[in-house]
């Protein structure tokens, strides 16, 4: 057996919700493997920014849908953002 | 121009649209995305406004990703004072934006990112310039 077909049989005796760990693993070792030493950890580090963002935007949406807001359009969110605005202001520099 | 090198601040509004990706306001996830390549400040006010719209543990995700970059993401926990409030109020500003326009008059911002066309329409001779996230992203060569 080749290297190759192990680490392919290893990959496949692992159960499906491990697969994407392995893909993020490989990405990483793909990068590395293209990446100077002296760049790798920034390009690592804007990967996990792109991530974290999308993983808050998720969130966020899946919160907001969840909630029945989702469909809002830009008027109606502007609107609400605003009455945020006034209260909070009118709450911290009530004079 | 470029806002490359320059601190800036997003309007609520422009963190808002952008984690909402709503499709109606592309540039603003667009803009979200590009945040590690500026220097973006978010005064007091506006991280409140923030506050209001998360949950707390989208906030901790806020936090850890504002935390990715420390040295191009900054809040500022300072209160913006009475006096300048008052100054942006006689020129026409609601509170709420007046506080704003106070804060970055005292960070000595030159550049807001907004969609509240409030700016454009009721205040005359802002020490800023506001800018759409649309247009943030063509004039000033953010991912170029």
């Amino acid at each position: 057996m080749t290297y190759q077909e192990a680490l392919a049989q290893e990959i496949n005796s692992l159960p499906p919700a491990f697969l994407p760990e392995v893909l993020d693993f490989i990405l990483f070792l793909k990068i590395k493997a293209r990446t100077p030493d002296d760049h790798f950890s920034e390009k690592m580090r804007e990967l996990q920014f792109q991530q974290e963002l999308h993983n808050l935007s998720q969130a966020y949406r899946l919160r907001l849908s969840n909630e029945g807001k989702l469909k809002q359009n830009a008027e109606e969110v502007m609107a609400a953002l605003k009455q945020t605005r006034e209260e909070i202001a009118a709450n911290e520099y009530r004079q | 121009m470029s806002i490359d090198n320059e601190w800036i601040v997003f309007d609520t509004n422009i963190w808002i649209f952008g984690l909402r990706n709503q499709a109606d306001q592309p540039a603003c996830y667009q803009l979200l995305q590009a945040l590690n390549k500026l220097y973006v400040k978010t005064p007091y006010q506006i991280f409140l406004e923030l506050k209001a719209n998360l949950v707390p543990e989208e906030l901790k995700r806020f936090f850890r990703l504002i935390h990715l970059y420390p040295n191009r993401i900054e809040l500022s926990w300072e209160k913006a004072e009475l006096n300048v409030i008052n100054k942006y109020r006689s020129l026409g500003c609601k509170l709420g934006d007046a506080a704003v326009a106070a804060h970055l008059e005292m960070m000595n911002i030159k550049t807001l990112v907004s969609e509240n066309r409030d700016f454009y329409e009721e205040i005359k001779g802002l020490p800023f310039r506001v800018v759409l996230a649309e247009e943030a992203l063509r004039g000033f060569g953010i991912g170029e």
